[in-house]
């Protein structure tokens, strides 16, 4: 397996330890090995957006940069460019292009991605449906629409208007069990008559409930999870324990033991609930918490102030 | 508070529902403060909220909820500190057909969600049923505000969209209080 | 300030006409707004627009929330509410027959009796219901 080595620059200890960790996690699914090495000795270097301008100017110019800047900012100008809090899909896409501008094997992309943006797909490997979905849902390219194929029918995305289209059929199958999809993969192909648009979020949710034993494979289980925003509520069913959930990982990081405690979820329910978040974009990552969890947080809760009230309200409007 | 009450807020502009929504859940006939409204340009509405709107939601333990409505139109802004005063949540109705929509979000928003420590549902109306990015494009303007409040397609003259935005506070203000809890 | 007004020009003149008899007439107002129930002033003595405008939404709040109490309480249709301080009197009254309904807010200092007020206050309003009622 050949070894890239990548420097950092201008980034906080937490910044590097998380991309160090989720090269960890890739490690053995990628064909390229990454190591960090000083600035002088890397092979590739990952700098602040506020340090890029002295990068560039010195010697270290000649390796590729791939800029990091904070995901509430818009995205630089540069060549290579990876939004902070990290995203482990986002550091692979992008040290892929670094590889492939370095004119390294093309068989890097060996690892669960599915779509190339600008080459197209026919000369990349088979891939799982699920990853190849959770690139389009995130890559937002200039692709307007993709396409898979499946026993069942023809399956249509269009990530920007935040939908796909199947036939009834399809869809009843889909929401009968799992369905075998090709990868996606960019097309032309017309949204034909008969082709009912359903909410993506919709078809992440069922693509999840296909990964309901274990986090995804490129999720690391030992990992704090919370949300960049709220997920779409008409996807959450309803379900009290997961609008709990949802308050509760849209204001601190959780382990997955602290979700299963805090939910009461079954461990399926919990899988699928964080792998189609996770397909949708919504999940972040933290290597570590930002702060340690107080025992409090593991009574429960009902043992709060307002507990009484709301199991009263609740029973009172039959909610619960 | 009292220790065996507590209140929870419905806001938004005129014309989004509250009324109905109070009335929904109260026990009994909601107090209302509807006038004839002159300034149908804004809202064709023949009536419109003055004062409050007032509701009750007695609980089996003798307790109850007490259900506030505000005034939606701006003018009567004052009265909204008045009525907030220790809400334990706010429930935010918007008219997804209002031009104004995306002003009005950053408005109520502003006045109540207190940086993000009032616990805040958003329910919005009259969204078309096949406009499938509008609640995402909501929750990502808010989400970059770094307000994280869930948003849901509503109407509220269904009761159990109205029993939704409900429970989703209750998560929200049970989420709040175990952090609070953390202190 | 809003451009639209309920009223037409001419009924909007003829109410200032009688804020200014009211004013002349009473001493220690210091400030009076016709206000539609929904809370837009009309007319005003008001030099301050900005206070003339909060003024008129205050007054439709206090005007629906006393007829919600009156209700409430079992009592005929509230028409009058004063708020009373050592400093002074904001009485809030309504225009009789006035279509769209409209009421009255006076602002007065210490210098004013609560009985004159009131008297002034209540024929003024009798006078605006006639004169808008001519107008229209």
């Amino acid at each position: 397996m050949q070894t890239q080595r990548l420097g950092f620059i201008g980034l906080g200890d937490d910044t590097v330890s998380a991309c160090l960790s989720m090269l960890k996690i890739i490690d053995g699914r990628s064909s390229v090995h990454w190591s960090q090495a000083t600035p002088a000795m890397a092979d590739v270097l990952m700098v602040s957006s506020l340090q890029e301008a002295q990068t560039s100017q010195d010697d270290l110019s000649q390796k590729p940069c791939i800029v990091i800047y904070p995901s509430s900012e818009e995205k630089p100008a540069s060549a290579f460019a990876l939004p902070h809090p990290f995203r482990v899909m986002q550091l692979l896409d992008v040290l892929d292009e670094v590889l492939r501008s370095l004119d390294t094997s093309s068989n890097h992309a060996e690892h669960n991605r599915e779509v190339s943006e600008s080459e197209g797909n026919s000369s990349l490997p088979t891939v799982d449906f699920c990853a190849s979905l959770y690139r389009v849902i995130n890559n937002k390219g200039s692709t307007e629409l993709y396409s898979s194929q499946s026993p069942e029918g023809l399956l249509l995305v269009k990530p920007a208007s935040h939908r796909f289209y199947a036939r009834p059929a399809l869809l009843h199958a889909l929401s009968a069990g799992p369905v075998s999809f090709s990868p996606l993969s960019p097309s032309s192909e017309p949204v034909s008559e008969g082709m009912v648009p359903r909410p993506l979020f919709e078809l992440a949710w069922l693509t999840g409930a296909n990964h309901c034993n274990a986090l995804l494979p490129w999720l690391d289980e030992d990992s704090h999870f919370k949300f960049s925003r709220w997920p779409s509520a008409a996807a959450l069913n309803k379900s009290r324990q997961l609008l709990s959930l949802c308050a509760l990982m849209t204001r601190r990081a959780l382990t997955l033991s602290e979700l299963k405690t805090l939910s009461h979820c079954d461990d399926k329910a919990l899988y699928h609930f964080i792998n189609a978040c996770e397909i949708s974009g919504l999940l972040v990552s933290q290597v570590r918490a930002p702060s340690a969890i107080a025992s409090s947080i593991q009574a429960g809760a009902e043992h709060h102030r307002l507990g009484g009230m709301i199991k009263g309200l609740r029973t009172r409007l039959g909610l619960s | 508070m009292t220790s065996n009450e507590f209140k929870i807020l419905f806001t938004g502009p005129m014309g989004a529902g509250k009324t109905t929504a109070i009335t929904q859940l109260s026990d009994q006939v909601c107090v209302s403060t509807d006038v004839v409204n002159t300034d149908l340009e804004q809202c064709n509405k023949e009536m419109t909220t003055a004062g409050l709107d007032y509701g009750y939601i007695s609980l089996p333990d003798g307790s109850g909820v007490r259900l506030y409505g505000t005034p939606g139109q701006e003018r009567f802004q004052f009265m909204w500190p008045i009525l907030a005063n220790n809400a334990a949540g706010v429930i935010l109705l918007l008219n997804g057909e209002h031009p104004d929509m995306e002003a009005h979000l950053d408005l109520y928003t502003n006045a109540f969600s207190n940086n993000g420590e009032t616990p805040l549902v958003i329910g919005i109306g009259r969204i078309s049923s096949d406009d499938f990015a509008r609640i995402d494009r909501v929750t990502e303007k808010l989400a970059a505000k770094h307000l994280f409040v869930p948003v849901i397609s509503v109407d509220v003259r269904e009761c159990e969209d109205v029993l939704l935005l409900v429970e989703t506070l209750l998560c929200q203000i049970e989420a709040n209080e175990m952090e609070l809890m953390q202190v | 300030m809003k451009d639209r007004n309920p009223l037409s020009d001419s009924a909007v003149a003829m109410a200032q006409k009688q804020l200014h008899i009211l004013q002349d007439s009473t001493p220690g107002i210091t400030s009076a707004v016709l206000l539609s129930s929904d809370g837009f002033e009309i007319a005003t003595l008001e030099n301050d627009k900005g206070k003339a405008s909060r003024l008129a939404a205050m007054g439709s709040s206090l005007a629906a929330i006393s007829s919600a109490i009156a209700k409430e309480a079992g009592i005929s249709e509230c028409s009058r509410m004063i708020v009373e301080s050592e400093e002074g009197v904001v009485a809030v009254m309504k225009v009789p027959n006035s279509s769209p309904p409209l009421a009255l807010a006076v602002v007065a200092n210490d210098a004013s009796k609560l009985g004159q007020l009131i008297w002034g206050a209540k024929n003024c309003c009798a006078a605006l219901s006639e004169s808008l009622k001519a107008a229209s």
